[in-house]
């Protein structure tokens, strides 16, 4: 059995992911090749994209992340690299990826991929959002209107990579025939994508919406929005310079404890003055006082800012701001360091 | 057919369909890939100041503008379809 493994050479395919910018390529990509990726550099260019390797049962995947862009149109060296990536032969398949809670901005780019690839694979990622959000979204019919495999995923879940390796492994796109030279004007293409879209999206929860305006009218109001900003930073900062004091009191106190342990420890060994200065005066003590210090703020201020940046508080607030920051030239993103 | 107005003059819940953005900006190309292509339906969903930061729906993602990209896009009020 070992040797018919080792004498069967496995097929190799070649695959790219391309796609708009945030719809999960990389997670995607990560997700299908865990850590067998290399950083690859496209040549004269300063874009780079990684390649990672992975198999599906004989066949050998090497995949390759595009830069996200939101059109082939040329424009910026992202642009120009995914466009000669797929205009060059050296990919057997195109894995254009989506995002389900907006098909219809994702799919511009799918059909000017189409009309430049001959084989494609449209690949529907962030599925498990759409669910939340009550979007249905019907995968036979786009997959009848396109013309092209269709495959829904949701990649930070795992759901569905096997679904979609099996694909790219198998590459029997029926999307081989003709290879359209002509290209039309942007406009064309997402004029298409908003019909599809239309065609094959039912939102279930319109009510979802509105709840969600009705929160971003109340976060980004005159009154309602600062008064809201002042008490979460006030929470914020509070939590992490005085909450953050009884871990770092904690931690000060286990440091000193361990400072006599090891005082000792050095008299018993028989340490030279010097030697003790530098070690346990210099070295120790200053990295147990950084540590005690610093640590605790920054483990609780972190993720709470995380979290508030996960809710998409951080661009109401930069709605909310940049009127002031406008005034000294800056803009409302660098409130908070985005 | 209701006159070309700018998006900074939309006021929240008002829905439009752009026309054209004036070549002055040098954002255009940007605003192009952020999907700001003619024809595309957008309803206006915050404003801030009366217009001077304003953020619209645009095939369902929000994005912000400021009254100087908002003031040279063009657009044409979309009566409410029930």
């Amino acid at each position: 059995m070992a040797d018919q493994v080792s004498t069967s050479t496995p097929k190799l395919c070649r695959a790219a992911l391309a796609g708009n910018p945030n719809v999960g390529k990389s997670t995607l990509f990560n997700a299908l090749t865990g850590l067998h990726q290399h950083v690859g550099n496209w040549t004269g260019k300063t874009v780079s994209c990684a390649v990672g390797l992975c198999r599906y049962e004989d066949t050998v995947l090497e995949l390759t992340d595009l830069p996200g862009t939101y059109s082939l149109q040329s424009d910026s060296p992202e642009e120009e690299v995914a466009r000669e990536a797929i205009l060059s032969s050296s990919f057997h398949v195109i894995v254009a990826v989506c995002d389900a809670t907006s098909l219809e901005r994702s799919l511009g780019l799918v059909f000017q991929i189409m009309a430049l690839a001959p084989r494609v694979i449209l690949c529907v990622n962030l599925c498990d959002e759409a669910r939340k959000k009550g979007i249905v979204i019907d995968f036979p019919e786009l997959e009848k209107l396109l013309g092209i495999p269709v495959i829904p995923v949701s990649a930070a879940r795992q759901e569905g990579l096997t679904g979609l390796l099996s694909c790219i492994a198998s590459c029997k796109s029926s999307c081989g025939k003709s290879l359209q030279t002509c290209e039309a004007p942007p406009e064309h293409y997402l004029k298409k994508a908003s019909e599809v879209s239309r065609r094959v999206t039912v939102y279930h929860c319109p009510e979802y919406r509105k709840r969600d305006l009705r929160i971003d009218r109340a976060a980004t109001g005159p009154v309602t929005g600062t008064l809201l900003m002042l008490i979460l930073l006030f929470f914020l900062f509070w939590l992490s310079i005085s909450g953050a004091n009884y871990p770092s009191q904690l931690l000060s106190s286990a440091s000193s404890w361990l400072e006599t342990k090891l005082l000792a420890l050095a008299s018993l060994a028989g340490m030279p003055d010097w030697l003790e200065g530098i070690l346990i005066f210099g070295v120790y003590k200053v990295s147990a006082w950084v540590i005690s210090v610093m640590l605790p703020p920054m483990a609780i201020f972190f993720p709470l800012f995380t979290l508030l940046e996960d809710f998409g508080y951080l661009p109401r607030v930069a709605f909310n701001l940049d009127h002031h920051f406008k005034k000294c030239s800056a803009c409302g993103k660098q409130a908070l360091c985005m | 057919m209701s006159s070309v107005i700018t998006l900074d003059q939309l006021k929240p819940g008002e829905e439009a369909i752009l026309t054209g953005i004036s070549d002055t900006v040098s954002t255009a190309r940007r605003l192009k890939e952020l999907g700001f292509l003619p024809g595309t339906p957008l309803t206006c969903v915050l404003i801030k100041k009366r217009g001077e930061t304003s953020a619209f729906d645009l095939r369902g993602t929000m994005i912000a503008l400021r009254r100087e990209d908002s003031s040279r896009l063009f657009a044409r009020r979309n009566e409410r379809r029930s």
